[in-house]
């Protein structure tokens, strides 16, 4: 059974689109989804956590649609966007009701907050106010909410914005092992190397439409009408450009301060070629690079598409 | 803040063991949350608490130094009463104002302040129902609010009841506890339910705070005024609920008065008013929250 379907789910807000059609299966695994903001990631996210029924279409979650069965809703753990809730609590206090409030009984609860927690790497902090955490913290607090009832699907919405570059790392580092337990995560960002970080699974959303979704690198041999492109950083780039500059799977070559950026629509042959020039030429290579392997670079091309 | 990188490798994930409570019991939850959150910080329960003590020892104290000592009850026009007997009847309006001060800084603000803050979403995106959630708030509030209004007097009634002459006196007073009990419990609904049916009103916690304070204190005020000048016999000045929690302890006191007071609210005018406004607050709060859930309200940034 999918973790989650998406049947030609739509949902307006009035007269505003939110989601337009989606048709969509999860099977598990992290994913990551993609989009602007106001792309639609937070209204399908809230879809599939029980918060916003689909205008038209359906959406289940293991089978069962999580707007109408609160039951289903045991196994969703749900981070949302913004935090400013009952910031007079303790993290200790706001973790255990929010694992009460998803059922656990209220003699186990303090236990699965203090695990959850844990989990989250904020132990030192669990008998502070949530009112002086700073960013990073809350982030991981309610990350330890979402958790501390233990769901199968987790729902994290935006959950590295505003947090530094270590504190990144590290809670980047803890939602990977939670997918290494089994857990199935969609996790949603604007933020393009914050998902790659976690996962090269994605569905990239904007304007409320699925522009794509599986594998970024099988994504990215999709777009096969959008030129490759391979960065060379060496010492004779007009040598090398000469070369491949004839060749007409070679769409465009752009000089660089240090090289030379081409595009392609053949990228077997033109690492092939660009062997041989190197070769012939006695060209040094100092670096090479494809961009296109980013996952900037697929959004970039996907979401220029869906502006065209 | 966090340990060190490789801790939560050795930590492992553990899952759950146990059971889980049937999504039916959130509202327990919901209740108590609102009890202890209620609790945090003097301002917002603590010194309401402290009016209806004080207001208790007043009261206590009137009726056992100044027992003797003579009062008239409602501006002169009641039959003169000890103040062993007129005490409480008086003194059912100062558990009121502090009724009033709880609903000031916690019910007039409950659902709105949930939707501002967006604490909707923690709810309604684990296995809560709207039914839950508003049961669970207006348990929650009526047990705050019974604290204050419900055993201030019923503390004083059994002191009465205490202090009667002879054991006959006792077995005469005791009916005295089943009706501050009664008084209780609906100034308790009263002070409980429609604050939150205000607070369902708007989406801003302070707007929704001002529009109950205009309510009780301007409209209601208003109205109790129209029913002096008017010859509705105190029909439109029941809307007043303060006063019309008054006029149904003073019947259940057996106050009676020597002539048509200004605004004499008669005790069925009370009883429908006030049950009008707790019938109308419930529903609409649930409306409300209903609505607010499908829509999705309180989730966004």
């Amino acid at each position: 059974m999918s973790v989650v379907a998406a049947d030609r789910c739509s949902k307006w807000y009035g007269h505003v689109l939110g989601v337009s059609d989606v048709t969509w299966n999860l099977q598990g695994g992290i994913v990551g989804l993609l989009g602007p903001n106001g792309a639609g990631k937070s209204t399908l996210i809230k879809m599939m956590a029980g918060l916003l029924r689909p205008s038209r279409g359906t959406l289940s979650v293991f089978g069962a649609s999580p707007f109408a069965d609160v039951g289903v809703r045991r196994r969703i753990g749900y981070a949302p966007e913004h935090e400013s809730t009952w910031d007079e609590l303790t993290a200790r206090e706001l973790v255990t009701v929010m694992a009460r409030l998803a059922g656990v009984p209220a003699d186990r609860a303090p236990t699965a907050a203090e695990r959850a927690i844990a989990e989250m790497g904020m132990t030192d902090a669990i008998d502070r106010r949530v009112k002086g955490f700073s960013k990073g913290m809350r982030q991981r607090t309610k990350l330890a909410t979402a958790i501390a009832h233990d769901p199968d699907f987790l729902l994290l919405d935006e959950p590295l914005t505003g947090v530094d570059p270590v504190a990144r790392v590290d809670i980047v580092d803890r939602i990977k092992k939670l997918a290494e337990a089994g857990k199935t995560i969609v996790i949603s960002s604007h933020v393009l190397y914050e998902i790659e970080a976690l996962t090269s699974e994605i569905v990239v959303i904007y304007r409320g439409q699925v522009l794509a979704e599986g594998n970024v690198y099988e994504i990215r041999k999709l777009i096969d009408r959008h030129p490759h492109r391979i960065r060379v950083e060496c010492d004779q780039p007009r040598a090398l450009a000469s070369v491949l500059a004839a060749e007409d799977h070679v769409a465009r070559i752009i000089f660089e301060r240090a090289g030379v950026l081409i595009e392609t629509r053949d990228p077997d042959r033109c690492y092939d070629q660009l062997a041989a020039a190197v070769l012939d030429k006695g060209i040094t290579v100092s670096s090479l690079s494809s961009p296109d392997n980013n996952l900037g670079a697929v959004f970039e091309y996907l979401t220029g598409d869906g502006r065209r | 803040m966090s340990g060190a990188k490789g801790q939560i490798h050795d930590l492992g994930y553990k899952r759950y063991v146990g059971t889980r409570r049937p999504p039916s019991t959130r509202w327990r939850v919901i209740a108590r949350h609102q009890i202890s959150f209620a609790w945090k910080t003097w301002w917002r329960f603590k010194a309401a608490l402290g009016i209806a003590i004080i207001a208790t020892c007043i009261t206590s104290g009137l009726m056992l130094f100044a027992s003797e000592r003579s009062t008239s009850v409602g501006l002169a026009q009641a039959i003169v009463k000890p103040l062993i007997d007129s005490a409480l009847p008086e003194s059912i309006i100062w558990f009121c104002r502090a009724g009033f001060l709880v609903s000031l800084t916690i019910g007039a603000g409950v659902v709105a302040s949930d939707v501002q803050s967006g604490a909707f979403t923690f709810y309604f995106a684990r296995s809560v129902k709207p039914f839950h959630y508003v049961a669970g708030k207006l348990v929650g509030l009526c047990a705050l609010l019974a604290i204050i209004v419900f055993a201030g007097p019923m503390v004083i009634s059994g002191l009465r009841v205490g202090i009667a002459d002879s054991p006959e006196q006792l077995i005469e007073m005791l009916p005295y506890l089943g009706k501050t009990a009664i008084i209780g419990a609906v100034a308790t609904l009263a002070y409980a339910a429609v604050p939150l049916g205000f607070s369902a009103l708007l989406h801003n916690r302070r707007h929704a705070l001002a529009l109950w304070a205009a309510y009780y204190l301007i409209f209601g005020e208003m109205m109790h005024a129209l029913g002096r000048a008017s010859d509705s016999s105190g029909w439109i000045a029941a809307i007043d609920i303060p006063h019309a929690v008054q006029a149904l302890a003073y019947d259940l006191y057996d106050i009676k008065f020597r002539a048509q007071r200004d605004a004499n609210i008669p005790v069925e005018a009370a009883v429908v008013a006030l049950a009008a406004h707790v019938v109308l607050a419930i529903a609409i709060v649930l409306h409300r929250v209903r609505a607010a859930q499908r829509a999705g309200i309180g989730g966004g940034a």
